[in-house]
């Protein structure tokens, strides 16, 4: 994780560490030219990953960059730029293909996407532009208050009254794997404090994508009671309809060390052929029905040395999808437990259960356990297991052929071992290696993982 | 399994505690002094607020007497609030009220060390930290400075902005308390309420990417990743897209093929038995009837290319 001593970009402080760098143009003592580049401060983080992966006899290597920018101050107080990207690259190349295996077993995400490249932002934020607290923003880039969206474009925040905030955005959204020729996403929001402890928003944004068109409208509001009591609401329209509503509380209960997070999300309208991408409740597979989801999760201290956390969710469809779709809107319910323990300042034990039910007789169970000791600021030793047993059931089609419905059930298990090492020298520079053994029972042999990362910030 | 009468439960519980909430006003314990007034009467901040060593002292009861009258109707109103916080009450004891406003103060600020002698040129600029405490009629800690407010102050101070300039605990090496062995999982749900303003005080607005890039979680074993992904994205792919978009399927089903949308995953390059397995046969529930499709004996098929899966199923 990364935590420095930067702050936030709203307070237009410079990044700690940050190299003050000097243009030509800053040396030739030129006014005009001096304003670009003269007070320029850099920063941004590098990070390296080595990952090594051997199964059945065969092995893989992948390397991942992630390296992000940014400048502050390219023109004082006017001109902020970022860049961040990702790249991959497979160091053995080629399919490992064994047997009559049908699929390559490293196979993953970055794997089978020939493109190496993600670039996540790149833009350029012009400041007090029209108002004294504004940002236009060009560029790739993320609107996190908006369903995290990723899109090419513009956005203008800005604030003509101090609680009030303004931002008007519009381009075409980013989708690393897919072409959106075409597509469009536009849209503003209004933010206003009302104090301290309330905030509330409003937001309308269109996503337009051949053949769709789709309208959204939300509602947000934040209110904290008190810093031990917080809520928060969302309530939004698609095409005019009811869409989604969801309700999330925060309590903490000092006198007792109890913390309690509860959330409601109701969705009220079918989700099928709608086109906003970068929404979760985007039909990736078949439609959404509508659906009441609840969660809670309860964290007790028991004194300074040992915490409990328990968690239960769950999520009722409405029921009524043709049979295809039925099965991708499945209800479940989920519980979660642990414990956490703290002898010593220097050494952390903790352990976790999961227990899931899927409509109508799949199951998950889930154990794992942790130990990590930091010995130093700088070291941090862990070492764990997990175990994971599915049970799911299925027809075999090669019976029902044969007019057999039989309804077999496989209990596919793993249990996976690792042991992690983390050094951080200074507070800009971390290293971390993590070897993992993975005994799977639908596979001949286990899998064998080393990792190695490397990150600077600067 | 639950039933789907339980979902009235999911309206009821806001509605209860809403309902429960309804009468709070955690204000209420402490809204006993307004600032306002005194200001404007020109009293100013070092009248009350006396520095010493280094510090900027709360007034004592004697500081309010040489202007107030300890009558039996301001005497009742201080009886009045002590008694509700149970807090002893003593003439000659200073009022701190630290009982009181203790509960206005992120838990957070126990780690903060703070002297206001470092801080302060003169009085004149107590409001730029304790903003609107001129019109204060209570209080509150509307009028406490922000962190974002106190590092904007830092550096017009030109005092360091690092974590240990005013954390006796927190650093770079040392997360908060809330970042426990669960925060990996927990601190997305903590940003509804806090939005990324609190994040963004020590990370940097690419830290999200670098981990939803890099960062796997921990159920994204190879069992997860080659067999048993499926099975959650069938009730609960609302998690994926924490990380992934939809077109994330695409990149390696569009090489094997998934039991979903045909018009998106059976293309002409699709592998069939890699998804068509007896691991992810059973398929819709209940199946289609079985006029509606020609059962094959796909296990007998088992190592053999798509080409043969085609001499049936079109495209």
């Amino acid at each position: 994780m990364d935590t420095r001593e930067t702050e936030s970009p709203e307070a237009e402080q410079p990044a700690a560490g940050g190299a003050d760098v000097e243009s030509a143009a800053g040396e030739s003592g030129s006014p005009e030219k001096s304003a670009w580049f003269e007070s320029m401060k850099v920063s941004g983080t590098l990070h390296s990953s080595y990952q090594f992966r051997s199964y059945d006899g065969r092995d893989d290597s992948d390397i991942y960059e992630y390296f992000s920018l940014r400048l502050r101050d390219i023109v004082k107080d006017r001109v902020d730029g970022a860049f961040s990207l990702f790249w991959h690259e497979d160091l053995n190349g080629g399919s490992t293909l064994k047997g009559s295996e049908l699929y390559d077993p490293f196979l993953d995400i970055d794997q089978a996407d020939s493109n190496r490249f993600r670039f996540y932002t790149g833009y350029l934020d012009f400041k007090q532009l029209g108002f004294e607290e504004s940002r236009l923003r060009v560029g790739r880039q993320f609107l996190e208050d908006i369903d995290y969206a990723h899109f090419d474009g513009a956005s203008y925040r800005f604030s003509p009254t101090d609680p009030l905030e303004i931002t008007l955005f519009g381009g075409r959204p980013v989708t690393f794997y897919s072409s959106s020729s075409g597509d469009a996403f536009y849209g503003a929001d209004v933010r206003y404090r009302f104090s301290p402890q309330t905030k509330a928003a409003a937001r309308y944004y269109r996503y337009d994508a051949d053949p769709f068109r789709d309208d959204l409208a939300a509602v947000e509001v934040w209110h904290m009671f008190m810093p031990e009591l917080q809520t928060h609401a969302e309530f939004s329209l698609l095409d005019a309809d009811p869409y989604l509503f969801q309700n999330d509380w925060y309590y903490r209960w000092d006198e007792y060390d109890f913390d309690i997070v509860a959330q409601v999300v109701r969705l009220f309208s079918e989700i099928s052929d709608q086109t906003i991408n970068f929404n979760p409740y985007f039909p990736v597979m078949h439609g959404y029905e509508p659906f009441t989801y609840g969660s809670t999760l309860f964290t007790k201290g028991l004194n300074d040395w040992v915490s409990l956390n328990a968690g239960f969710d769950f999520r009722v469809s409405d029921g009524g999808l043709d049979p295809v779709a039925e099965y991708t809107n499945r209800d479940y319910v989920r519980g979660t437990l642990g414990a956490e323990f703290y002898p010593t300042r220097q050494l952390t034990l903790s352990v976790n259960g999961e227990y899931w039910s899927v409509d109508s007789d799949d199951e998950f169970t889930g154990v794992s356990g942790e130990v990590e000791y930091k010995p130093t600021k700088q070291w941090t030793l862990t070492a764990g297991a997990e175990y994971g047993e599915y049970i799911q059931e299925y027809m075999d089609e090669f019976l029902l052929f044969f007019g057999q419905e039989e309804v077999f059930r496989i209990t596919p298990d793993v249990i996976t071992y690792y042991a992690r090492v983390k050094w951080q020298p200074t507070s800009r520079i971390y290293t971390a290696a993590r070897f993992e053994v993975e005994d799977n029972s639908l596979e001949n042999d286990n899998w064998y993982a080393f990792q190695l990362q490397v990150g600077v910030n600067f | 399994m639950i039933q789907n009468r339980l979902s009235p439960l999911s309206w009821l519980i806001p509605l209860i505690w809403a309902v429960f909430l309804s009468g709070c006003d955690p204000k209420e314990l402490a809204n006993t002094f307004p600032h306002k007034p005194h200001i404007d009467q020109g009293v100013t901040c070092d009248v009350c607020h006396e520095m010493q060593d280094n510090q900027v002292t709360n007034p004592t009861l004697e500081t309010c007497l040489t202007c107030h009258t300890l009558d039996e109707d301001r005497y009742q109103k201080c009886q009045d609030c002590h008694n509700q916080t149970s807090v002893e009450w003593n003439e000659q004891s200073l009022i701190t009220h630290e009982k009181m406003l203790r509960p206005f103060l992120p838990k957070d600020w126990e780690d903060i060390s703070y002297k206001h002698g470092e801080h302060l040129k003169d009085y004149n600029h107590c409001v730029d930290c304790h903003k609107g405490v001129e019109q204060s009629t209570q209080i509150s800690i509307e009028n406490l400075p922000s962190m974002k407010t106190a590092m904007a102050v830092h550096e017009e101070l030109g005092l360091s902005n690092d974590c240990e300039a005013c954390h006796l605990e927190l650093n770079s090496f040392t997360p908060p308390a809330s970042h426990d062995s669960r925060w990996t999982e927990t601190h997305g749900r903590m940003t509804e309420f806090t939005g990324t303003d609190s994040c963004l005080l020590c990370h940097q607005e690419e830290t999200c990417q670098l981990c939803h890039a890099t960062q796997k979680p921990r159920n994204h074993s190879n069992l997860w990743r080659l067999k048993t992904h499926g099975i959650q994205a069938s009730f609960d792919r609302a998690k994926c897209m924490v990380c992934h978009r939809d077109d994330t399927c695409l990149v390696c089903h569009q090489a094997s093929s998934p039991p979903v949308p045909p018009a998106s995953y059976h293309t002409p390059d699709a592998t069939c038995l890699s998804c068509h397995s007896p691991l992810a046969a059973r398929g819709p529930k209940p199946r289609p009837k079985p006029s509606l499709y020609k059962p094959m004996p796909h296990r007998m098929m088992m190592g053999v290319t798509s080409q043969k899966c085609l001499e049936c199923h079109l495209f």
